[in-house]
């Protein structure tokens, strides 16, 4: 039974950081329409940054977000300028095209710059053990699952009740009629787009202490973000959060109970697929 | 019609220049030159389904893998010959992907969920080749070299050359024919307007249905041929990242048309695998140089080189017609 709640909670907390990872994902399909391919490639970038910082400057990976969040804000708002607003009337297949060579890209400058090998980074909490009743779990997931539900609720605070977030919303429901009330529609999105990849930022080296670093790590998150976008529907926080938490459990309690163990990685991608059967038209438009 | 006798000499003039340029090349240039007509093959036998039809499908690795897994499987087992298994590796593939065509048409799935959905199923189909032990797992199964022509094995490699060299060339004339024909047509109207093409009485079923059995077919047999030049079957044969590189070569080459899926990967694949081996110390630097230039060529080309070479063309054409009707009516006037 302790083994069994243990995976519980620890599908739960993953859970959580998917659900904000795809948030950042829908947030920006929802001004662009862009289903962005290199999405988990991004957040690969973030924590590859945390080693870097924990290796070379010696950085705690919690100390690293007040440095890497910006760096990745004006890395974000740099690439929509360059590569993602030239695309923004183009067909989904440019899109799908552009976005799947912009992760074959990052994959091999990480590649690059860090091989192949299999990398982990250290933290203050790494090794640290939370008692609660009869589960203890490690502190590390329990921080990122807190920071990524304070993030989402930001998030939902800023878009509900600020004159940003209304604008981001008037973009997201008809960027022409906004575009035509005086909102200027590209530097919403340019900034839309820098604050989904400064979340990635933040996301990063909060999961970089628990996941294992390698370079093709970012398609995994990728697909998860996308499983978890289109389960949760368009512009429905709830929804995602449960959606994410359904694929974290998900993926630790078919690790357990799944013979053979290696057929539980496919098992949010079976869920997603029967998903998309029953209710095809999901949240994508045509 | 006189545009497509054009067409077919140039597909002969491919097929003489490939049997002129076989004996003079090295070794390791004709491994990449056998790859590289592979992923050209491939990518010939998605461009029916994602080019024609407009079907943006990520399950073609599938599709190869069961080539390459049932032929090699009935060898193994059965003593099948892989140029007579290979024909039920193509019809295993030909009902996946006929019970996906019927999924994606009963749904009316929108094309976005299409792509994902292909996705989530090269990956499932890559986990079970890890698990699966009867299909070798991780290993894969070995096919053991020898230099029997009956049962698909050569032991010199410019045999292999010349098979995919055919297959390449009978493909663009099936490529060509079909755009050509009815059901070619039918698939162009699909991609365009499926509604517009199913109240002028094209069977969207039957078309697609069509299309996405013979892509699937076709690329099946290309799975068999590539394990029977490696002499091994394993799952990295259905990567995802195969799906990502023939939708990447076809895009450059230019989707749809009938010489962008073959300029596409003899342009990329060299050029990758000689980037690879100039930089050999810094692993990654070949591929980022490759991902950047694809990129480029996409923002910048849009429809792929074949298409903007295409249009190209066509603009020089019709500003000379501009021009001789203006310089005509000049003379008229004056």
């Amino acid at each position: 039974m302790d083994t069994f709640l243990q995976v519980l909670t620890q599908g739960a907390v993953l859970g959580g950081v998917y659900a904000l990872i795809a948030l950042a994902l829908a947030i920006v399909y929802s001004v662009t329409h862009q289903l962005n391919f290199a999405h988990g490639d991004l957040m690969a970038v973030a924590m590859y940054l945390a080693l870097v910082g924990s290796h070379a400057l010696g950085l705690d990976p919690y100390v690293s977000i007040a440095l890497i969040a910006p760096i990745m804000f004006f890395a974000g708002f740099l690439l929509f300028r360059v590569v993602f607003a030239s695309m923004l009337h183009a067909p989904h297949l440019v899109v799908i095209q552009v976005t799947l060579a912009l992760s074959f890209v990052i994959q091999s400058t990480l590649l690059l710059a860090f091989s192949a090998n299999f990398q982990t980074v250290h933290s203050v909490l790494s090794g640290e053990i939370l008692n609660l009743g009869p589960v203890s779990l490690s502190a590390a997931p329990v921080l990122a699952f807190t920071v990524s539900i304070v993030l989402g609720v930001l998030a939902f605070v800023v878009i509900r009740y600020t004159d940003f977030g209304r604008r981001v919303l008037a973009v997201a429901e008809d960027s022409e009629a906004a575009a035509l009330s005086g909102i200027n529609v590209a530097l919403v999105q340019a900034l839309v787009f820098a604050t989904a990849v400064g979340v990635l930022g933040v996301a990063g080296p909060l999961v970089a202490p628990i996941l294992v670093l390698q370079p093709t790590a970012g398609l995994h998150l990728t697909l998860i973000s996308f499983i978890v976008f289109i389960l949760g529907g368009a512009n429905n926080y709830i929804g995602t959060l449960v959606a994410g938490l359904i694929i974290g459990l998900s993926e630790a309690l078919s690790s357990l109970y799944m013979r053979p163990a290696e057929f539980a990685a496919a098992v949010p991608y079976l869920i997603f697929t029967i998903f998309l059967l029953v209710r095809p038209k999901g949240v994508l438009e045509r | 019609m006189q545009k497509n006798v054009f067409q077919y000499l140039a597909v002969l003039a491919v097929f003489l220049a490939g049997l002129a340029v076989s004996g003079s090349l090295s070794r390791s240039a004709i491994d990449i030159a056998i790859v590289a007509l592979w992923f050209a093959y491939l990518c010939q036998t998605w461009n029916i389904v994602g080019g024609l039809a407009g079907q943006f499908s990520f399950a073609h690795p599938v599709y190869v893998a069961c080539g390459g897994y049932t032929s090699t499987i009935l060898l193994q087992h059965l003593q099948v010959s892989p140029w007579i298994g290979m024909f039920a590796g193509a019809l295993l593939a030909m009902v996946l992907a006929a019970i996906l065509c019927w999924i994606n048409f009963r749904q009316q799935l929108p094309m976005l969920t299409y792509a994902l959905i292909t996705l989530a199923l090269t990956i499932i189909g890559v986990i079970t080749l890890h698990t699966s032990s009867f299909l070798g797992g991780h290993e894969g199964l070995f096919i053991p070299k020898a230099n029997s022509p009956l049962t698909f094995r050569f032991l010199d490699r410019a045999a292999y050359f010349y098979i995919i060299l055919a297959a390449v060339c009978l493909m663009l004339l099936l490529t060509i024919a079909l755009r050509a024909s009815r059901i070619g047509a039918r698939l162009v109207a699909i991609r365009d307007n499926q509604d517009a093409a199913r109240m002028l009485g094209v069977d969207v079923l039957r078309a697609t249905m069509a299309g996405s059995t013979i892509s699937a077919g076709l690329g099946a047999l290309g799975g068999t041929f590539y394990a029977q030049y490696l002499s091994v079957v394993d799952p990295s044969i259905a990567h995802v990242e195969l799906a990502v590189q023939i939708v990447l070569m076809t895009a450059v080459g230019g989707i749809g048309t009938v010489w962008g899926p073959l300029f596409g990967p003899l342009a990329l694949v060299p050029m990758e695998r000689i980037l690879s081996r100039e930089f050999v110390q810094l692993a990654g630097l070949g591929q980022l140089f490759y991902g950047v230039l694809i990129i480029v060529v996409l923002l910048v080309l849009r429809d792929g080189v074949v298409t903007w070479a295409a249009k190209r063309i066509r603009q020089r054409r019709m500003a000379a017609l501009i021009a001789e009707s203006r310089s005509r009516e000049n003379g008229a006037t004056g």
